[in-house]
């Protein structure tokens, strides 16, 4: 089953989207704090990272950088509610595989979710023999 | 005092191209100061020359301007850093409320989508993500209606429907409609609420507002002891609203300043700063003052906060039923901007609106009331 770790700060949302990739098949790892996250991302080497980029504390954008830094190459989709298309087209997120701006949908939120686990699901052999790394 | 508001609307590059013209105005002042000074020393070290009435017109002048220019200049310097200040405060603020709407938005289209396009659920997951659909559409309308009242406040056009009655049934249902909330998040809230209590003046909207707001600020301050206790009672021709936690606290020296809007205390132990925007005590604090009543903090570091909502029993001094004519004249010898216009077709209904300033803002306050007019 593949692994992904959610990163928010908003108990509600983290429920939801706990709730909606669980009834996808997904095993789902969570936490509300960026520290936490590094940990997990590290320990636990899940399959995907989702990653609100305004958690309190450091940042999911820190997150994501301190995650590259160390070598983690797992795929990060960034979630932000200030951001707009812009900053996608100018690459104000440079760490991340993909970005998802609030308010978004079930079918936006699984299409970039199968996007990025798109290897890994169709059994690519790299994506196999590293997934997280 | 500047507001919020007049800060929104001025120009940061008009204040700082004011402030360079007015240093260019001091430095040349300055120099004219300095020739000045120099002559009439010159004028006193010489026996044989007496300073004449218009050297000593034009130092005094000079000194005057080069004064007056370092004030002004002083002034607008203060300005542009308040000016700054609030445009970080203000940015701060939009990127809080603009991630706060949008996740329960973000909630709600995905149950929506998940409902919509999912055939397979079943009959109990349907009303599970009912269910949260209603829930985070009141968490908008709780946060769309916060954002609102600040601007109203700012605006001086938000007006409070004060009317006579018991406030024990209207804590109650505040306390029963959030702790749901409350609880699904695993707090215990312990209550202590009599039946009655004396009647005060107030809105009922307002009020169930100050303690939804309340216990959202001890939820989101109380990490660890998911504990908060809501007591009612009245003394000494007051009635008392008091909302407690056991949360971070907040440090002696603040207390004054989380009743300022845009205002969030930083947790003590370094940890992350609370999700939020400053609104809510700002909010409860307004509301108190409009009622004519205050509200106390009692807090310290890590040993939880505690807020009382005082508000002053009603004291029936006007006799009732009261003529429109008396009222009229009472209200002109308080002297403040009172006006009263009859509603309700004669029927008796009354509407005051009272206008004032309040710490350089405007506020305003509104009740109705019923009397026989005659």
């Amino acid at each position: 089953m593949l692994k992904i770790l959610i990163v928010e700060d908003d108990d509600e949302l983290l429920n939801g989207l706990d709730i909606i990739l669980t009834k996808e098949g997904y095993r789902v790892l969570r936490t509300s704090q960026g520290e936490a996250g590094l940990d997990m991302a590290v320990r636990e080497k899940p399959h995907l990272i989702i990653l609100d980029a305004s958690l309190p504390g450091i940042s999911g954008l820190d997150v994501c950088r301190e995650l590259r830094e160390q070598g983690v190459r797992t795929p990060i989709i960034l979630m932000s509610a200030k951001a707009e298309a812009m900053d996608r087209r100018t690459g104000s997120y440079p760490d991340a595989n993909a970005y998802i701006a609030k308010p978004f949908g079930w079918r936006e939120l699984l299409t970039c979710v199968r996007t990025q686990l798109h290897d890994i699901e169709r059994g690519h052999p790299r994506a196999k023999s590293n997934p997280s790394l | 005092m500047t507001t919020w508001r007049q800060n929104y609307r001025s120009s940061p590059k008009i204040t700082l191209i004011l402030l360079l013209a007015f240093e260019g105005l001091t430095l040349t002042l300055f120099y004219f100061e300095v020739q000045s000074i120099r002559d009439f020393v010159t004028i006193l070290n010489d026996s044989h020359k007496t300073a004449s009435l218009h050297e000593v017109l034009v130092l005094i002048g000079f000194t005057a301007l080069f004064v007056c220019a370092l004030t002004v200049g002083g002034f607008l310097l203060v300005r542009a850093f308040q000016d700054l200040q609030m445009r970080q405060v203000r940015e701060d603020f939009m990127n809080a409320v603009s991630h706060d709407l949008k996740t329960p938005l973000t909630l709600m289209q995905l149950y929506g989508e998940t409902l919509l396009y999912h055939g397979d659920l079943s009959e109990e997951d349907r009303r599970t993500y009912s269910h949260i659909i209603v829930r985070q559409s009141k968490r908008l309308t709780y946060l769309i209606d916060q954002v609102l009242d600040l601007s109203r406040i700012e605006k001086a056009h938000k007006w409070y429907c004060l009317q006579e009655g018991d406030l024990a049934p209207v804590v109650a249902q505040a306390v029963e409609d959030y702790g749901q909330h409350l609880l699904q998040q695993g707090f215990s809230v312990k209550t202590d609420i009599p039946h009655h209590v004396p009647h005060v003046r107030f809105d009922g909207n307002a009020v169930s507002q100050a303690i939804t707001n309340l216990l959202d600020n001890a939820r989101k301050y109380s990490p660890d002891s998911k504990s908060i206790a809501v007591r009612l009672w009245s003394e000494d021709d007051q009635v008392f609203v008091e909302v407690e936690d056991h949360g971070i606290g907040i440090p002696k020296e603040l207390l004054k300043e989380v009743l300022q809007p845009f205002y969030r205390v930083n947790p003590s132990n370094g940890g992350p700063m609370r999700r939020g925007h400053g609104l809510g005590l700002f909010l409860v604090g307004h509301i108190m003052h409009a009622h004519g009543g205050n509200i106390e903090v009692k807090s310290g570091r890590e040993r939880g906060s505690r807020f009382r909502l005082v508000f002053p029993v009603m004291k029936r001094s006007v006799p009732s039923p009261f003529s429109i004519s008396s009222l009229q004249n009472r209200l002109r010898k308080w002297g403040d901007s009172w006006s009263m216009k009859e509603t309700g077709g004669g029927s008796g209904s009354l509407a005051f609106r009272r206008s004032h300033q309040e710490n350089g803002r405007s506020a305003g306050v509104k009740f109705a009331s019923r009397a026989s007019a005659r």
